[in-house]
């Protein structure tokens, strides 16, 4: 089963998929659910024997085409409805064990056409008000299968965190005239000590409010909505920072860093969104080689971020690491 | 640079429980030849590089 349950003290809808707890959790490299089916081995989620790049509905969704119907009836206090939405799961390569760090320019570069396609697909649909990208990468985040994918979840809503991105910057705009993101990267281009990388279209850097210490925020330098608006330069200089950020973090600890990475862009809600700037957002929960920052009572609690290090030196950290590549 | 040079390709398959599966293949430009086939699934459609619609009005 699965629904949404609305929280009228948070205002935000949550989702409940009972269905997941039965998930396939950590098994084994030769037993791996979503490696292409081998001729003569168990059949898998791919039946061809090699892809490039493959796109499935996961077989544990949080959100579904077509719903069932909530097990529980709400009220005007606890709203309910149906989980509306497509969850698919974005394999970045036939190969176990690697990483999206580890694949070409030109090959990232072939997954954000895969991305963009599937914006635009997703979010052609008259249920979808967001088309959410993203990434968990390592154990360390709660990965439950190692090999390389991402993921997508089509909201048939607009995610709390994206409601109020909309509503932070609608409230600049009115004020200054300005996109807000843009008036951010002016700033941080302006002050340079946290900037990482960067190229003719792209930049990297540890936002000014970093949350983690080693966060990393990608923006498009051109005021783009989304992925649908980007050129094949913008398309190609996307992946090459996205591999630079990748290979940056792996240089770090001398390991593949774990990570969550989102994609930020424009919703499809079919309402005109002028402020959304894409970018995307690196949490690697690392906080050393050894000890990883959690989400504890401050954080989950009072929903406030307490960072233990200082931007400015984590990006000046990671700057030296990306000079190298 | 790539996107210039390859042509994206969609097979699409529905599984046996309904679930969508998309095989994504990039063939040289000009050189588009049908994409393999898949083994036991049902093909829904097949198509090629899709500029996709624009998302829809409010």
């Amino acid at each position: 089963m699965s629904e949404l349950r609305w929280n009228p003290i948070a205002e935000e809808w949550v989702v409940t998929a009972t269905h997941r707890q039965d998930r396939t959790f950590m098994p084994p490299a030769d037993y791996c659910p979503i490696c292409p089916t081998q001729p003569g081995g168990f059949p898998t989620e791919v039946p061809a024997s090699g892809y490039e790049f493959v796109v499935f509905e996961n077989k544990f969704p949080s959100f579904h085409s077509e719903p069932p119907e909530p097990v529980v009836e709400g009220n005007d206090l606890f709203p309910v409805r149906p989980a509306q939405g497509v969850c698919e799961v974005v394999l970045y390569s036939p190969q176990h064990d690697t990483t999206l760090a580890a694949r070409s320019v030109g090959e990232i570069e072939r997954l954000v056409r895969v991305w963009t396609d599937r914006y635009v697909e997703l979010g052609a649909r008259p249920e979808i008000a967001y088309v959410f990208i993203f990434e968990n990468k390592g154990e360390a985040i709660g990965v439950t299968l190692h090999h390389p994918h991402g993921q997508i979840y089509a909201f048939s809503y607009m995610p709390p965190k994206i409601e109020r991105e909309l509503q932070s910057q609608a409230k600049h705009f009115a004020r200054t005239g300005h996109c807000l993101h843009c008036d951010v990267l002016d700033e941080e281009r302006r002050d340079g000590r946290r900037l990482v990388a960067e190229n003719e279209h792209f930049i990297a850097l540890v936002p000014f409010y970093a949350r983690y210490p080693y966060e990393i925020h990608l923006y498009a330098k051109r005021h783009l909505g989304s992925l649908a608006e980007f050129g094949p330069e913008e398309r190609l200089a996307f992946a090459s920072l996205l591999k630079t950020v990748m290979q940056t973090y792996d240089g770090l600890f001398g390991f593949s860093l774990p990570y969550m990475m989102v994609m930020h862009q424009a919703p499809t809600d079919g309402q005109d969104h002028p402020g959304c700037h894409f970018h995307v957002e690196f949490y690697p929960p690392n906080r050393t080689a050894t000890k990883l920052k959690y989400l504890a009572g401050c954080e989950s609690g009072a929903g406030t971020f307490i960072n233990d290090t200082l931007p400015e030196e984590k990006a000046a950290e990671l700057r030296a690491i990306a000079a190298q590549l | 640079m790539d996107s210039e040079r390859t042509i994206m390709q969609k097979e699409i398959l529905v599984k046996d429980d309904g679930r969508r599966l998309i095989y994504y293949r990039f063939v040289p430009a000009g050189d588009a030849p049908e994409p393999p086939e898949a083994e036991p699934l049902k093909p829904e459609t097949r198509e090629s590089e899709t500029q996709a619609s624009e998302p829809k009005e409010p």
